[in-house]
């Protein structure tokens, strides 16, 4: 039992069963829940879902890792403040050309460093969305600098508005469903076998007929697309934004998110994201308390459960009652 | 599709590393359906070719041409597509995968499915899955590892991952598969088990290029051996010809 992978814990009918629960929850959490704050942490959660579930692609599945999701996430908010507000475009088709473009840059970036060996695209990634950051702050004309970029239209469907925090936490958590959907699809396909094969081990992925440059780059664009996706929401949802909510900073949390929830577990991406959106929240008082907690976290979790919480957990959970079941044996026998 | 041409041809291949040069003006045939060995001793460049045959070393010079067609200058998943696979002589098993897993991803040159249709799991993704698993499974029966089908890999027994590396490679139904050092680290019946594998593989058409230091499997089912010393080779024939080469005893123990 214990040798059972843990990789296969979430396959098959269990996953249909989770996904049930997961639709389940997001349609009764609004008949249940009424304080105003709960649906401003949820929404935070569902956002961040869309790009820990997309990073986890990558980290998780095909193994290389990136420290620039936070200018995805940003370029799609931007994109999406910029030309709605200034320019009048259509909100809805505006985030799937906010998609488009961060795709695009997306690929710039990572096809001539996803072709090096090691950690190219760590520092590519990095010194990307350091730039992209700067723009924000320096281009004031457009982005409105430092001070931030208000007055953003709401998404609206028909008559429908998505105005307010209970109403946009059903828009954003049908999108952070159909994200877990899509990665789960994905993640249990010839192309998700081959991203982890990636992982294993590239020549060996290479010398089965993988493509590992491409896959490789092709996943990475896509985890950037669900970044861009969720950051136009955003923007949409609080109809303000600011640099400050682009930084390096996050893109650590959604590593971390990542990292904690267990890496390869498209539901451990989610448990992560719901975590740590949770506990900052918690630290809110201490903000500046906040980035010891996270690195705390981080350590404590690639310490002793490196799968992640979700998963290691579950995998102590196998081993102990594997254990038992041993042991019962035994005695059953003397 | 000429029979009796061979089906790969290897034409003064150099390989040099810095001021090495680990293959020096090697030129061999490998005909269809034989095993063909490639002995020597340590540091003589065998496994050296296998790498620039799979494409993971691009060549300093040389050609290489299968079935006529030259793929000296393709990239690994490339020459995969050709029809040429392999394991290697350290295990490179995807220890994150199950065992049905890694031999699922052996399968993906005879699987078409992209991203967009992965995502959207289409009709067709289904079907291909369903066949793929099916498939993977047999194959996994062949190698007598359907019971462990579950298991994460890397818990599988060292002389298990070897056989589920060549499973691996077998499940791209290639026309040539090259193993290196099958058996090295085995005992003596896990070397049999192998031996016997091997055999079928051959029976079942496929070429085989064949490294290997064990000269007891090597002499035994082997149609033809070339033997290396320092990147050349110095002889090449059948088992009983190699037997009695006097390059050959010397490479190996000296001169008298």
């Amino acid at each position: 039992m214990e040798r059972w992978s843990e990789s296969n814990m979430f396959l098959g009918k269990r996953e249909n069963l989770f996904l049930i629960l997961l639709a389940l929850l997001i349609i009764l959490v609004p008949v249940l829940v009424k304080n105003k704050y709960y649906f401003i942490v949820m929404n935070v959660i569902g956002l961040n879902t869309i790009v820990v579930v997309g990073l986890n692609l990558l980290i998780g599945f095909a193994g290389q890792i990136s420290l620039g999701h936070a200018a995805f996430y940003g370029m799609g908010a931007y994109l999406s403040a910029i030309l709605t507000t200034t320019y009048h475009f259509p909100p809805w088709p505006t985030m799937v050309i906010a998609m488009l473009v961060t795709g695009v840059v997306a690929y710039l970036v990572g096809y001539p460093s996803l072709k090096l060996r090691g950690h190219y695209l760590v520092m590519a990634t990095l010194g990307f969305s350091i730039i992209v950051n700067i723009f924000m702050v320096e281009l004031d004309k457009i982005t409105g600098g430092p001070s931030g970029f208000p007055g953003i239209p709401s998404l609206s469907i028909g008559r429908l508005t998505f105005d307010n925090d209970y109403k946009n936490f059903c828009l954003i958590w049908t999108f952070a469903f159909l994200s877990i959907l899509v990665s789960l699809n994905l993640v249990n396909s010839r192309v998700g076998r081959a991203l982890k094969a990636i992982h294993g081990s590239e020549v060996a992925a290479n010398t089965l007929g993988v493509d590992t440059d491409k896959y490789k780059t092709k996943v990475f664009v896509l985890s950037a697309i669900f970044a861009s996706l969720s950051g136009s929401l955003y923007a949409h949802y609080l109809t303000f934004i600011s640099p400050r909510s682009f930084d390096f900073y996050y893109s650590i949390q959604v590593v971390t998110m990542v990292i904690v929830g267990g890496m390869g577990s498209i539901w451990g991406g989610f448990f992560g994201a719901g975590l740590l959106t949770i506990l900052s929240e918690i630290l809110h008082v201490a903000e500046r308390y906040n980035i010891i907690a996270y690195g705390t976290m981080l350590t404590l979790v690639l310490v002793f459960l490196p799968e992640g919480f979700l998963v290691g957990l579950y995998g102590l959970y196998q081993k102990r009652r594997t254990k038992a079941l041993i042991e019962r044996e035994q005695k059953l026998i003397s | 599709m000429n029979r009796s041409e061979p089906l790969l041809s290897v034409d003064r291949l150099r390989k040099a590393f810095g001021g090495v040069m680990a293959v020096n003006d090697v030129s061999f045939d490998v005909a269809r359906n034989q095993i063909t060995a490639i002995i020597g001793p340590n540091g003589a460049g065998k496994t050296t070719i296998l790498n620039l045959i799979t494409g993971i070393y691009p060549l300093t010079s040389g050609k290489i041409t299968f079935e006529e067609k030259k793929i000296s200058g393709f990239k690994p998943f490339q020459i995969a597509s050709q029809g040429i696979t392999r394991t290697f002589q350290n295990l490179q098993v995807f220890q994150n995968m199950t065992v049905l897993e890694n031999v699922m991803v052996g399968l993906h040159t005879q699987t078409r499915s992209e991203f967009c249709s992965c995502l959207l799991h289409l009709p067709k993704v289904g079907k291909e899955e369903k066949m793929v698993k099916e498939e993977g499974y047999e194959l996994l029966c062949f190698f007598n590892l359907e019971k462990k089908a579950g298991w994460l890999s890397s818990n599988l027994p060292y002389g298990e991952q070897k056989r589920l590396e060549i499973a691996r490679a077998l499940a791209g139904k290639p026309k040539m598969i090259l193993l290196d050092e099958p058996v090295a680290g085995l005992n003596t019946q896990e070397t049999e088990k192998i031996s016997g594998l091997i055999l079928k593989i051959k029976e079942k058409g496929v070429t085989i290029i064949l490294v290997e230091h064990d000269m007891n499997l090597v002499m035994g089912i082997s149609d033809r051996i070339m033997v290396l010393n320092y990147g050349q080779k110095i002889s090449e024939g059948t088992p009983g010809e190699i037997r009695m080469d006097p390059k050959v005893i010397q490479a190996y123990l000296g001169k008298e």
